[in-house]
């Protein structure tokens, strides 16, 4: 279903939207807390992340709080590269799954292509942009909230996603996004 | 020597206060590149009390009150409470700040002497417990004081965080430590 008409464009909105294009190439900086569970018990990872996406490369840095490296995921047409702080780096084909085993939880990147710029994948392969609003949408298996947006590049700011697995429990993915330098 | 100088603040100095710089070096064709600038403040009570708080690019606070360690992200909003022991390791805080005294910190870390660059005398810090998740921790000793820390992690990243404006024994409030969660915040205990 294609996105809805903003039909109640409140007065107060000066500026022009700023129309979003999806952008193959993109640096993105922001938070990430991770919340999943293992031997039942409540693991909670806060950290932050670097994005660094040029066509279909990728290279995901996952920082603890006081910016140490705890894992990079490097991922192109050779296939994908998972290196973690104290561990052998880790190679495979599919880059969720490899990371679903070695990371015990997900982290849907092949999704979060998508998704961290405010697009959505249409059962026919195409992009849809989501309308810059407070709203949940599912998708590939996970609830994804996208609670606030950076009005002045009506890009995603604070996006909640959530699922359940059967290896690591309720996972929750709190991600909050600095607006993009370059929309 | 660095150690003797380190082991003596370790001792000596109670509490403290001042300001810090963190910047984020990683090598881009073999030159050493700052990715990231961090700076804000520190407060500490030995043992085991500190609030590490970073002010810029984004608020985040590393708060330790003796028991449990409580990290707050502004930008999340939310607080996560962990036990202090193996969290211990693992920040520059914690390095500096979390020995009770010079037994404790020759439980935790091995001391060694290293040659002085920078205008400063070094040491390097070895974490006893494997946990560290730096693989090298070097303290930079300008007249009796830690000046500069300097952690490399295992991707060869190196975190070089600069102590400023040092103040010793300062006045501190009786729950100077106490974390109080922001209203709204979201809280996880681990």
């Amino acid at each position: 279903c294609s996105s809805l008409p903003n039909a109640n464009v409140s007065s107060t909105e000066q500026a022009p939207k700023a129309t979003r294009n999806y952008q193959e190439t993109i640096h993105l900086n922001g938070k990430i807390s991770v919340r999943y569970e293992h031997n039942n018990k409540p693991q909670n990872l806060p950290g932050s992340f670097e994005w660094e996406q040029t066509g279909n490369s990728l290279q995901i840095t996952l920082f603890s709080p006081v910016g140490q490296t705890i894992a990079k995921i490097t991922q192109n047409e050779r296939g994908a590269l998972l290196e973690q702080e104290g561990k052998m780096p880790q190679q495979a084909d599919n880059l969720d799954q490899l990371l679903a085993d070695a990371l015990r939880w997900p982290l849907p990147v092949s999704g979060m292509r998508d998704w961290l710029q405010g697009f959505v994948r249409q059962p026919d392969g195409s992009r849809t942009a989501l309308t810059a609003s407070d709203q949940t949408i599912i998708s590939d298996g996970w609830n994804i909230r996208y609670a606030s947006w950076h009005e002045s590049t009506n890009s995603p700011k604070r996006i909640d996603l959530n699922r359940y697995t059967t290896s690591a429990g309720e996972v929750t993915l709190n991600i909050f996004i600095e607006a993009p330098q370059n929309p | 020597s660095a150690v003797d100088q380190f082991k003596s603040f370790v001792s000596n100095t109670k509490s403290a206060k001042g300001e810090f710089v963190q910047q984020q070096i990683k090598m881009v064709d073999g030159n050493p590149k700052v990715s990231k600038t961090f700076s804000g403040a520190f407060v500490f009570a030995r043992p085991g009390k500190f609030i590490w708080t970073y002010q810029k690019p984004y608020e985040q606070v590393l708060q330790a009150d003796g028991e449990k360690l409580f990290i707050f992200d502004k930008d999340l909003n939310q607080v996560t409470i962990k036990e202090l022991g193996n969290a211990l390791g693992s920040s520059p805080a914690a390095i500096l700040f979390g020995s009770a005294g010079a037994a404790d910190l020759d439980k935790n870390f091995v001391l060694k002497d290293v040659p002085s660059k920078q205008g400063m005398e070094w040491l390097e810090a070895t974490a006893k417990t494997k946990g560290s998740q730096f693989d090298h921790i070097g303290i930079g000793m300008k007249d009796g004081v830690p000046y500069a820390l300097e952690l490399r992690d295992q991707f060869g990243q190196v975190s070089l965080v600069t102590l400023k404006s040092m103040e010793k024994n300062p006045a501190l409030k009786a729950d100077q430590f106490k974390f109080v969660v922001p209203a709204g915040a979201d809280v996880f205990r681990q």
